[in-house]
């Protein structure tokens, strides 16, 4: 509904994201009053039934909050209960955990640029359109998602919900002629990330430059299974010091919670994480980026699909690297002994920072657990976005403004299902 | 192109989403000749992979919202308004569809599905979906056969 002061757009579901949400904006005179990402799927209670279990059992339980990026909540949940327990892994295994998470890295971010992300660019409503006119193009997204796929199921055990990972470590690690295949078919997947690469920096890129304040982790190598927490605008801090920084509130609209940042908005993601680690990415993921026309940071969250395939070359071959460097571990995991106390763990997830905190009893069982994943930072973010695009917009039809929230929104490649602990779109204007 | 491909498609950690792959493996301990059955989750890729080459594809699927057992024999077309499980992966009619627009599809495609009751954590079927596992792997069987024929009578 349209008029001269006042329209509403309203769509029943935002597709080509993960769970189910809405998008409710009110506009007046072209300002928007109301910006709200309702996320309306059940909140899932996943800290709730934590408490009580054995302190073994996180990374298994947490793993099914997402059939993305399980290994992200099994590596952040080893990480936090680790540190409580006070065990230090052995070097290879954490280059096989940081092996396994480069292949939920790749394999997640192909499926959102090719199957997810691309059709918005090209003016295609999804990927089987996409296809039609870009077969070469779809064949190798589809190859390049095959190859992350199998290095999960090779180091993890299967692809959705990896079995292998444990407290410590793995219940089995792989001798090098297991791994020799799979460097096969990464040197392929190179080139093919490189091609990525090429392919997404053609496409046009709405004029968008972001404010927000920048979360990632950082580390020697450009951080993935661990690292510091590092920040654009303050000073860092300890990781044991997240919860007092970053702030979880209950909004009325929606079922996930909303995070800020010492009481702002801020962003993770891959726009942060490269633009807090470019100087860590290889030179040949950095040539990639800069022919890509990327800088040494990207503020623009529309050119996240150029970030996302940049980072695929770097995990490629990252994962090429641990793989000709690698040594069987002498034992596939250290024993973790339980110990009261409170340990916090963080890792980049595809979406960003994701953060698990976990108190112990005396008891070995749980006795309080904190998640904190990526899309609910960065839903005020978002919010934030969606106002300026109705606002740079306003011009457009509302089919065509509607479709430009839908595109705003999926530049952050939001897993609803993750953060409910989340879209139909409704755009009100008066 | 040539060749039969049977696809039992399910997850069988869902109960009754099981009975897909329950088919398969029925139709593999048969041993078939020239007929490649194969078990897959519905994803993607690996389902464009399953049927690439072949002339004919026989889905096997389990659908909700029966009468838990029934087993029937149908069209991709009667798949067409199926909604894929995750947002984040597309339906089997979707991947027909992404194959086809990628060259990458059977000639023809035969769908058998089983109602089915329950589709919670855990592993076996229902009694219903159980007792039906006889009837599916016969409907496959009948396609297969009367494939079989239409090649014999062809070369003849």
């Amino acid at each position: 509904m349209s008029s001269a002061r006042s329209r509403t757009i309203r769509v029943g579901a935002l597709t080509r994201v993960e769970g189910e949400g809405a998008l409710h904006v009110e506009m007046r005179d072209g300002v928007p009053e109301v910006v709200e990402l309702n996320i309306y799927e059940p909140p899932r209670f996943f800290e709730a039934f934590l408490r009580g279990r054995a302190y073994t059992e996180p990374p298994d339980i947490t793993a099914r909050i997402c059939g993305i990026c399980p290994v992200a909540y099994q590596v952040s949940a080893c990480n936090a209960i680790e540190q409580a327990c006070g065990v230090t892994l052995d070097p290879e295994l954490i280059a096989l955990r940081r092996l396994l998470y480069c292949g939920e890295w790749i394999h997640s971010h192909a499926l959102h640029i090719y199957m997810l992300h691309a059709p918005d660019f090209l003016g295609a409503p999804d990927v089987i359109a996409v296809a039609r006119d870009h077969r070469e193009a779809v064949e190798r997204g589809l190859s390049l998602k095959k190859a992350g796929n199998r290095l999960m199921e090779l180091i993890g055990g299967r692809s959705i919900h990896p079995v292998n990972v444990r407290l410590g470590g793995f219940y089995s690690v792989p001798t090098r002629a297991d791994l020799a295949p799979m460097a096969e078919q990464l040197r392929r997947a190179l080139d093919d990330a490189l091609a990525c690469v090429e392919w997404v920096a053609a496409f046009d890129f709405p004029d968008l430059t972001v404010d927000h304040e920048l979360l990632a982790l950082r580390a020697e190598r450009y951080a993935i299974e661990d690292g510091a927490i590092a920040r654009s605008d303050g000073p860092a801090f300890g990781i044991a010091e997240f919860s007092d920084h970053v702030r979880e509130t209950h909004v009325p609209h929606s079922t996930a919670l909303h995070a800020t940042l010492d009481g702002r908005r801020h962003l993770t993601g891959p726009l942060a994480r490269y633009t807090l680690n470019h100087d860590t990415l290889s030179p040949l993921a950095r040539e990639a980026a800069t022919a890509a026309g990327l800088g040494s940071e990207c503020r623009n969250p529309f050119r996240s699909i150029v970030v996302r395939a940049v980072e695929v070359v770097y995990a490629v071959q990252e994962a090429l690297r641990i793989i000709e460097n690698y040594q069987r571990p002498a034992r596939p995991y250290v024993p973790v002994e339980a110990r009261p106390g409170i340990g916090h763990g963080v890792s980049e997830a595809p979406r960003g920072l994701l953060y698990h905190r976990y108190e112990i009893d005396e008891a070995g069982l749980i006795k309080a657990a904190v998640i904190v994943p990526p899309t609910s930072q960065n839903q005020a973010a978002i919010e934030d976005d969606l106002a300026r695009v109705v606002v740079a917009d306003g011009g457009l039809d509302d089919a065509a403004l509607t479709a430009m929230c839908e595109r705003t929104i999926r530049n952050y490649d939001p897993c609803i299902s993750c953060a409910t602990h989340f879209l139909t779109l409704r755009v009100t204007r008066r | 192109m040539t060749g039969l491909v049977v696809i039992g498609i399910g997850n069988s950690f869902r109960r009754d989403d099981g009975v897909g792959p329950a088919v398969a493996a029925e139709l593999i301990a048969r041993g078939l000749d020239g007929v490649r059955v194969i078990t897959c989750a519905a994803e993607t890729a690996a389902l464009l992979d399953a049927w690439d080459g072949a002339a004919l594809a026989v889905l096997v699927d389990a659908v909700l919202g029966g009468e838990p057992g029934r087993v029937r024999r149908c069209s991709l077309d009667y798949l067409a308004d199926a909604v894929p499980v995750s947002s984040h992966d597309l339906s089997v009619r979707q991947a027909y569809d992404l194959g086809r627009a990628l060259g990458r599809a059977p000639q023809s495609v035969l769908v058998v599905t089983v109602d089915v009751a329950d589709t919670g954590h855990g592993q076996g079927l229902s009694p219903a979906v159980q007792a039906a596992l006889p009837d599916a792997v016969r409907a496959v069987l009948a396609i297969v056969l009367k494939q079989a024929d239409e090649a014999a009578h062809q070369q003849s």
